[in-house]
């Protein structure tokens, strides 16, 4: 059967998405304000707008004799990449990507780093200004953190940015798992670059097979997972911002290929990178800007148009699921008669051709159950239900919702835009 | 009707049918152009051949199928009548009643006293048997392999079709075209050819039982071989009763015992006098010869049943493997590449390989299963009968192979 056959069977387009199971509907009702613990609170308190991670959380610290003391514990974890889809990685407290760091411009701090992997790591914090001998390289800097030893880092934060950290140790097979983390470092002056909303994530890529969990270390090229923070969309958190406000995004790269990272509806400028602050009198008006392997890209913009608005990275296979690269091309294919053997050799399996009008279908084909089983621990190449409709996206892609009445500080998903009468395209034939 | 690529599928379905029902016209006809013809007589057969016919309306089995055989085939019948009897006579026996068949019991008993002749007649009427039931072993697996070779022709064509459908919408080169239609092309062939072998079997079944070409038969299911390896004991000394060249072997050297042992008492120079002109053993050579034929006979036979015990075990142990390891896996590679398939993580190419290779595993578990049978039915011809139950030893795991066995083996 010739799926776009199929589809004309059901009652409607409608009934068709309504029918998709909740597990690959829109999920964009994670909170953040689960962000806002204590690190965040503290932050806060002294006037600094606290980051945003998306799906993750600031990490804790307590001052001992002036220094701010950090903890961070290298282990192997299962963590929800999608919903229906859950991965072994290598993470930090419990989480890949680790928690970010938060700390202010000329804090000293103190970093127990405990190793629970099954090899030796290190850390290397990724942008920082600090002594040879704390910048992280196993073998070069330091010796190697064995299992089961805490290291220690202690270093003073000589510069505010945005910067990251990740192992230099077995770097392939350790950040092929998920090993990376944010370190933002706010001005000392709380004014200083001060923004409403100021929103965290690293790119992450990972090569996990349909149907198992542990990610190929290997891969250096044929990823199928293209992560903000390690989760796909539709799971990946939704930025908020009141119209008229300040919002910052800073987006790191640690996966093996460049992301143009690009925003709909506004024009912003690039006003940080890992090398520290731009200066205004550098900066121009973009809506893409490319993030390279191993850099971090800071943008602001004032969210002064309100609607849903599309963020995502512009390489179009990295706003998908898993698909196969392999797959022959169908496009203009007639499988009548195809379809006619394999119902014959597959009986009983509503088997239905599929990609001779294009990939889009592809949605509603995953949305029904047992009638059209997926493999196992995977998710598919398309999902995402908006209000009109399937999204038909995957992979780095998220929301920036800007909306007039959200209330200053409130990280609650408002629900989808109401289309200004009149302001919607409309299909006339 | 018209044979071009797309309907060689469609072909190959009618004349599956054609052959299920014996009713395969054309081509093999020619050689059965006259089909066997009996004209009963009544005080020998007619009630024989009246119940054969009854009987063939219904499913049989391989016992059956040699059953059946000796009432109808003509040398059989001929063998019959050898020793005084009559397929009538037979009949009215019970010969017909279902169950294991066991051809000495039931035609001579033990122990018993053979003349040459009804030797002769009871050799027969063996080979006969043995012949009927490989013949319906062989048609039994044709039976069961027909829906596959229809399925590994569909298979072909849809790759075949897979490939012309997408050069003509420009997605496919000319090489690849080419490349998979040649491949399609060589896989519809060979399931031609097995297709043919198959149909080929069932005619050979119907000449083994002594049935006109277009019989319409039904046979049962190929029946399952049991888990385990067979480990038989005794079987030589069965073969010693039951098997007619070892009878007539051991009773020559019974006649000979005493000749032979005088010449044992013999004493020969060291040097063999091979070319001495000499005869260093006197007028019993021929005695001897007698006794040393009649030793070698034993001797091969031993090694044959011991050679054929092993190729049981071999053929138990392919048909387990494949029925319980690797056919299930290709079933579960199949169904996972139909959710591949479904989530486009694999091509409609994969599916159709996945699914050949499914089916080409089970045409091997089938053959497999039919190769076990026929093995029992070689080791129990050369018993000369219905072999003992055997004890079934299970492998853990498939077994290595071991190293060449040098200790002397006993049965």
């Amino acid at each position: 059967m010739q799926r776009r056959t199929f589809l004309s069977n059901l009652a409607g387009s409608v009934a068709a998405i309504s029918a998709l199971p909740a597990a690959y509907a829109a999920k964009k009702t994670e909170s953040s304000t689960s962000n806002t613990g204590q690190a965040s609170s503290a932050v806060a308190a002294k006037g600094h707008t606290p980051v945003i991670t998306l799906n993750g959380k600031s990490l804790d610290w307590t001052v001992k004799d002036g220094v701010k003391e950090f903890r961070l514990v290298a282990e192997p974890i299962e963590q929800e990449v999608a919903p229906g889809m859950k991965a072994k990685f290598w993470g930090y407290n419990g989480g890949s990507p680790g928690p970010t760091i938060e700390a202010v411009e000329g804090d000293k701090v103190r970093i127990f780093v405990s190793n629970k992997l099954p090899e030796h790591t290190t850390i290397h914090w990724h942008g920082l200004l600090l002594p040879n001998g704390m910048d992280g390289v196993g073998g070069l800097n330091q010796p190697q953190i064995p299992p089961g030893k805490t290291c220690v880092y202690e270093f003073t934060l000589s510069k505010s940015g945005t910067f990251m950290y990740h192992p230099h140790a077995d770097e392939q097979v350790q950040m092929a798992l998920g090993m990376m983390g944010l370190f933002i470092v706010h001005p000392k002056n709380p004014h200083e670059r001060r923004v409403d909303r100021d929103y965290a994530f690293l790119l992450a890529a990972y090569d996990i097979e349909p149907d198992t969990m542990t990610a190929k270390t290997a891969t250096m090229t044929d990823f199928n997972l293209w992560t903000f923070n390690s989760r796909t969309f539709p799971v990946i958190q939704t930025l908020v911002a009141r119209q008229g406000e300040r919002v910052r995004i800073r987006v790191g790269n640690l996966t093996m290929t460049n992301h143009p990272i690009h925003l709909h509806g506004h024009t912003f400028t690039v006003t940080g990178t890992d090398g520290g602050w731009v200066p205004t009198n550098a900066q121009w008006p973009e809506v893409t800007t490319d993030v390279a392997v191993g850099q971090m890209r800071v943008i602001e913009f004032i969210a002064d148009a309100p609607g849903d608005w599309a963020f995502h990275c512009h390489k179009s296979h990295h706003t998908m699921g898993p698909m196969g690269h392999a797959v022959p091309n169908m496009l203009g294919v007639d499988q009548q008669k195809l379809s006619g053997h394999i119902e014959q050799l597959l009986p009983g399996k509503h088997y239905m051709a599929m990609g001779s009008n294009g990939m889009a279908e592809m949605q509603n084909m995953a949305g029904m159950g047992e009638m059209m089983p997926l493999p196992a621990n995977t998710l598919p190449m398309m999902s995402g239900a908006g209000p009109y409709g399937p999204m038909e996206m995957g992979g780095m892609f998220t929301i920036l919702k800007v909306r007039p009445d959200q209330a200053t500080g409130d990280y609650q998903d408002p629900g989808w835009y109401a289309q200004p009468k009149g302001s919607q395209a409309w299909i006339i034939d | 009707m018209a044979v071009d690529n797309g309907r060689f599928g469609d072909l190959i379905v009618l004349l599956s049918r054609f052959l299920l029902r014996g009713l395969f016209p054309l081509s093999l006809s020619v050689a059965f152009a006259a089909p066997t013809q009996f004209t009963p007589l009544p005080r020998f057969d007619a009630a024989a051949q009246t119940a054969v016919q009854a009987r063939l309306t219904q499913a049989f089995d391989a016992p059956m199928a040699a059953r059946l055989a000796l009432l109808q085939h003509p040398e059989a019948r001929k063998a019959l009548l050898d020793i005084g009897s009559t397929p009538n006579a037979v009949l009215a026996a019970g010969w017909l009643q279902e169950g294991e068949l066991d051809l000495w019991q039931a035609l001579i008993g033990s122990p018993a006293k053979l003349d040459n002749l009804t030797s002769q007649t009871v050799q027969t009427l063996q080979q006969r048997s043995q012949a009927a039931q490989a013949a319906w072993y062989r048609a039994a697996a044709a039976v069961a392999l027909q829906p596959l070779l229809v399925d590994q022709q569909t298979s072909a064509e849809a790759l075949a079709e897979l490939a012309r459908s997408r050069r003509q919408a420009g997605n496919l080169s000319r090489f690849d075209e080419a490349t998979t239609l040649a491949e399609a092309g060589q896989a519809r062939l060979a399931a031609l050819q097995e297709n043919q072998e198959a149909s080929q079997a069932l005619l050979a079944l119907r000449r083994e039982m002594g049935l006109a070409p277009d019989t319409l038969l039904q046979l049962a299911p190929l029946p399952t071989p049991p888990l385990g390896i067979p480990r038989f004991s005794g079987l030589l000394d069965l073969a010693r009763q039951q098997n007619l060249l070892a009878r007539h072997a051991l009773d020559a050297i019974r006649q000979d015992r005493s000749a032979s042992e005088q010449n044992m008492l013999r004493q020969t120079t060291l040097s063999l006098p091979l070319f001495s002109g000499k005869n260093a053993l006197g007028h019993k050579e021929n005695q001897i010869g007698t006794r040393l034929t009649a030793e070698s006979t034993m001797h091969e036979l031993a090694s044959q049943i011991t050679l054929q015990e092993s190729a049981l075990v071999l053929a138990q142990q392919q048909w387990q493997h494949l029925a319980q390891e690797v056919f299930p896996q290709r079933q579960a590679a199949n169904a996972e590449a139909f959710k591949h398939y479904n989530g486009m993580l694999r091509g409609v190419d994969e599916l159709l390989k996945s699914r050949t290779a499914e089916l080409e595993t089970h045409r091997q578990l089938i053959a497999a299963q039919r190769d076990y049978w026929l093995a029992w039915l070689a080791l129990e011809s050369l018993v000369g009968g219905k072999l003992p139950t055997p004890r079934y030893d299970q492998p853990p795991t498939i077994p290595a192979p071991s190293p060449i066995e040098t200790a002397p083996l006993h049965h």
